[in-house]
């Protein structure tokens, strides 16, 4: 009988300590630092040079082609880059933070789209859509 | 100020094609338009030397395929930079990274060669002081811009800082400044 009450006092106390240390936050996971990094995104501004009217299909597919000749099909998987419009004679490429210096560098592979030879220069690149809007004058 | 230092066959489509993509001036071979650079391929001291006399090159660089030239051309003052590519990198022992180091002399890489390229990052520590790293293009859309020559640099592991130095001020020291 006086056992059962000593076990019982013991595992209250071991709730209530749980409770506390939870409400404290003493015990807490470390986020990953590179999960943040892949979440946020980086908008790469683009100039196609000599100006001309492709489907954005096709520049899409030529950008990640030049990913994956430069860095492979694992830089490809990490930076996964889209392209979200065209305006113009720009464009705007979504990465993220770890993928957006790759998608920089890949973009000089690019030299033809549907048989006609072109050049992408980046231009700027930013953390939000609403900026990178902005810097291609679409208000 | 912004340099291309290097382009094979220069027009005036091409030369239009630079200045949108931010450079000031740019170094071409046929010398057509732009400023005049010449490369030497050799593998004797004296042809690197009588090619010089000669033709008074303005910008001289050389592509040296044996150790002798390469040593030659390093000690050489008249020699603005070495080419160095798939076909003589392995010249490239400590003894001479030495000599480049202890000359200063400029290191001239094509970017489209990612090894080399890599090769160079990681001796600009030690041997190195002014890499440059050119787009050797013959058609417009086989051109580098600033932004992804340092882009490449800094993916392989360049710092960002010396990756803008070498892009922005390197090629500076063949107009003779110091950057």
């Amino acid at each position: 009988m006086i056992l059962d009450f000593i076990i019982l006092g013991w595992l209250a106390i071991l709730t209530i300590v749980n409770i506390y240390m939870l409400r404290i936050r003493i015990i807490y996971f470390k986020k990953l630092k590179n999960k943040r990094d892949i979440k946020s995104k980086r908008y790469v501004i683009f100039e196609i040079i000599p100006e001309n009217t492709f489907e954005n299909r096709q520049i899409e597919n030529q950008i990640r082609n030049a990913v994956k000749e430069l860095g492979g099909n694992i830089w490809l998987e990490i930076a996964n880059p889209k392209l979200v419009f065209t305006y113009k004679n720009y464009g705007i490429i979504s990465t993220n933070r770890v993928g957006y210096k790759i998608v920089l560098a890949s973009l000089p592979y690019v030299r033809e789209i549907d048989g006609k030879e072109i050049l992408l220069v980046p231009r700027r690149t930013t953390g939000s859509l609403k900026k990178a809007k902005k810097l291609i004058g679409i208000r | 100020m912004l340099i291309e230092t290097r382009v094979n066959n220069s027009s005036y489509e091409l030369a239009s094609y630079i200045k949108i993509l931010g450079y000031d001036y740019f170094l071409s071979e046929d010398g057509k338009f732009g400023i005049k650079r010449t490369t030497l391929k050799s593998g004797n001291k004296e042809e690197i030397f009588n090619f010089y006399r000669k033709n008074k090159p303005s910008i001289y660089f050389v592509k040296p395929t044996t150790i002798e030239a390469l040593r030659y051309s390093i000690i050489y003052d008249n020699v603005n930079g070495i080419v160095i590519d798939k076909e003589n990198s392995r010249l490239f022992k400590k003894s001479m990274l030495n000599l480049i180091r202890q000359y200063n002399k400029v290191v001239e890489v094509c970017i489209n060669e990612i090894s080399i390229v890599y090769k160079v990052i990681n001796w600009s520590d030690k041997w190195i002081e002014y890499p440059i790293f050119s787009s050797c293009a013959s058609r417009f859309n086989e051109l580098w811009s600033p932004l992804s020559k340092i882009a490449l640099l800094s993916s392989l592991g360049a710092y960002k800082e010396d990756a803008i130095r070498w892009i922005y001020l390197s090629p500076l020291v063949l107009f003779g400044r110091d950057p």
